[in-house]
């Protein structure tokens, strides 16, 4: 019988390009993202380019009721899987004192929480005498402790801290896990300002999304554990091991006040 | 009085090519993505009886579905059109797929026109004479396309992959006008030459922006090629043959490849069914 690879967060910048490279290789998927609208389009334009089925279905992972449901419609129609591309995850930029309630909510319970329910249930249908890939999707964020993005880069952290735990328990059973580290998108008109207004330093460390995804799949069937493309974000993982955590952390402040007045000057170019 | 389509039309040629249409006694469908810019360009027009010609309309290139929306807000504010201007182009330093999956460039670039044109079929039909003219770029001399990698998954470089939609544009011209059933439709390229426009500085940076900015010193005001524009989708010159690539008044030789019907043929079948089209000319 025929397996699938899930894919969360598919309708998103890195989720197309795992999509499109996918489907390209001739993978049987199985998409998710919050709108339906969105999967269609996306799932018809594969559809038509690359010949293939896909199959998909919408689900807010931020919320634990529509999480029980999506995984209800999949037990209930059989399918298997061999793969798990764990794409959804939020960003919030800004002061922690200011956050809502709700923002932090919802960023905890998509980065870690959706994470940790979805690979244990994917899991439980797993396709039988075919090896199960998994990956999920942290950031180059998960090295160091970043003031005003505390909380995603504390999510990203649980993200790869969890996957080197799991990955030697769940090995025996033939499920092979990895975590993917990789540096600022270049995928939608804000996450590219965002690359600009990190000057040099995010022209150098950003890479081409499609890039990401090849090398990503490429270690992911190597069983790599913690991947991160690119050398200098290779650099400077290696680097943030050495570096106490409370110095690298007033360094990312500093860049980051540089960064955001650098953005406030092209947003507001008379002041 | 004649309609014409004109997309792009917020900045750049799109917008010159605007400007001067209304001098010429003919209404103009203008469309943008961005509703302030569209407010713009009508404000920037001095003459109330011109304003009242120029119909803004919103629409976006990036997925078939948007283009088909767009087509029928075309036809809802006409019943026949003259011509198309397909302005409308990006660049990008980045490697983007839009939210079909398609990558932006090509999408934009090549498929939007090449659908647009499509469903608008039925309206150009309705003139007696019409004109779909498509803007290119001599840069289409550097295009090459890998069909078994359309959306540049293994190799994508801005300027490869701005140069590849442009062969598309040339190749789209001459395979429409080698198919088409219709004698009173033309379809041509133009080559705008070197333009002072911002195409160049809205999605790239670094190197490739400098040189950009560099260039584009060294190029004419967007309403040169404008005017050879509406030129060419007035005149209705008889004497140019379909699908030629037109620079100035006149057709010049494009590339080897923009003349290969093999590419032609191929490409129009791939388009077809990227854009989910099942029968061009029976819209």
């Amino acid at each position: 019988m025929s397996s699938y690879v899930l894919i969360t967060g598919a309708t998103g910048g890195l989720g197309r390009a795992f999509v499109s490279s996918l489907a390209r290789s001739g993978e049987r998927l199985y998409l998710t993202d919050r709108n339906e609208d969105r999967l269609a389009m996306l799932g018809e334009g594969m559809r038509r380019e690359y010949g293939v089925e896909l199959l998909y279905g919408a689900c807010d992972l931020a919320d634990e009721r529509d999480r029980d449901r999506f995984f209800e419609s999949l037990t209930q129609s059989s399918i298997r899987f061999h793969g798990l591309i764990n794409v959804a995850g939020l960003d919030s930029e800004g002061e922690f004192s200011s956050k809502p309630i709700s923002t932090i909510r919802t960023l905890m319970n998509v980065n870690m929480l959706a994470s940790v329910e979805m690979l244990q249930r994917v899991i439980s249908l797993k396709a039988a005498a075919v090896p199960f890939y998994v990956l999920n999707v942290a950031s180059l964020a998960a090295f160091q402790p970043m003031p005003y993005k505390a909380l995603y880069a504390a999510s990203k952290r649980f993200l790869v801290q969890w996957t080197l735990g799991i990955r030697e328990e769940l090995r025996p059973h033939g499920i092979h896990v990895s975590v993917l580290c990789p540096a600022g998108m270049p995928t939608t008109d804000l996450t590219i300002e965002r690359i600009d207004a990190q000057g040099l330093a995010g022209t150098l460390t950003t890479l081409n999304t499609s890039i990401v995804v090849r090398r990503s799949l490429r270690q992911l069937y190597r069983k790599k554990a913690v991947i991160v493309p690119g050398l200098l974000n290779q650099f400077i993982a290696l680097l943030s091991g050495w570096i106490p955590s409370t110095w690298s952390a007033k360094l990312v402040k500093i860049q980051w006040s540089k960064a955001l007045s650098r953005r406030c000057r092209t947003l507001h170019p008379n002041e | 009085m004649r309609t014409f389509v004109v997309t792009g039309a917020t900045s750049g040629i799109g917008k010159a090519t605007v400007l001067e249409l209304i001098h010429h006694n003919v209404r103009v469908l203008a469309v943008g993505r961005d509703p302030l810019k569209l407010e713009q360009l009508v404000g920037e027009i001095a003459f109330a009886e011109h304003r009242e010609r120029v119909i803004p309309i919103l629409g976006n290139l990036e997925t078939t579905k948007e283009v088909g929306e767009l087509a029928k807000a075309i036809a809802r504010n006409t019943h026949a059109i003259s011509g198309i201007i397909h302005v409308a182009g990006t660049v990008s330093t980045w490697h983007r797929l839009t939210s079909e999956g398609f990558e932006l460039q090509f999408a934009v670039n090549h498929l939007a026109p090449f659908a647009l044109t499509h469903h608008l079929l039925p309206l150009l039909r309705q003139s007696e004479k019409a004109t779909v003219l498509v803007v290119g770029s001599r840069s289409h001399r550097f295009g090459s396309i890998d069909f078994d990698d359309i959306m540049m998954m293994n190799r994508y470089h801005n300027l490869t992959a701005y140069a590849r939609s442009k062969l598309m544009n040339n190749l789209f011209v001459k395979e429409f006008a080698r198919r088409s059933p219709d004698p009173n439709i033309s379809v041509f390229a133009f080559d705008p030459g070197l333009v002072r426009t911002e195409i160049g500085l809205k999605n790239t940076k670094g190197i490739e922006s400098i040189v950009w900015k560099w260039r584009m010193k060294g190029g004419v005001d967007p309403s040169v090629p404008a005017a050879f524009l509406v030129y060419h989708a007035l005149n209705q010159n008889a004497d140019i043959p379909n699908g030629s690539y037109l620079k100035g008044r006149l057709p010049i030789r494009p590339s080897l490849s923009s003349n290969r019907e093999d590419l032609g043929k191929r490409l129009w079948e791939e388009s077809l069914k990227l854009a989910g089209i099942t029968s061009y000319f029976k819209p």
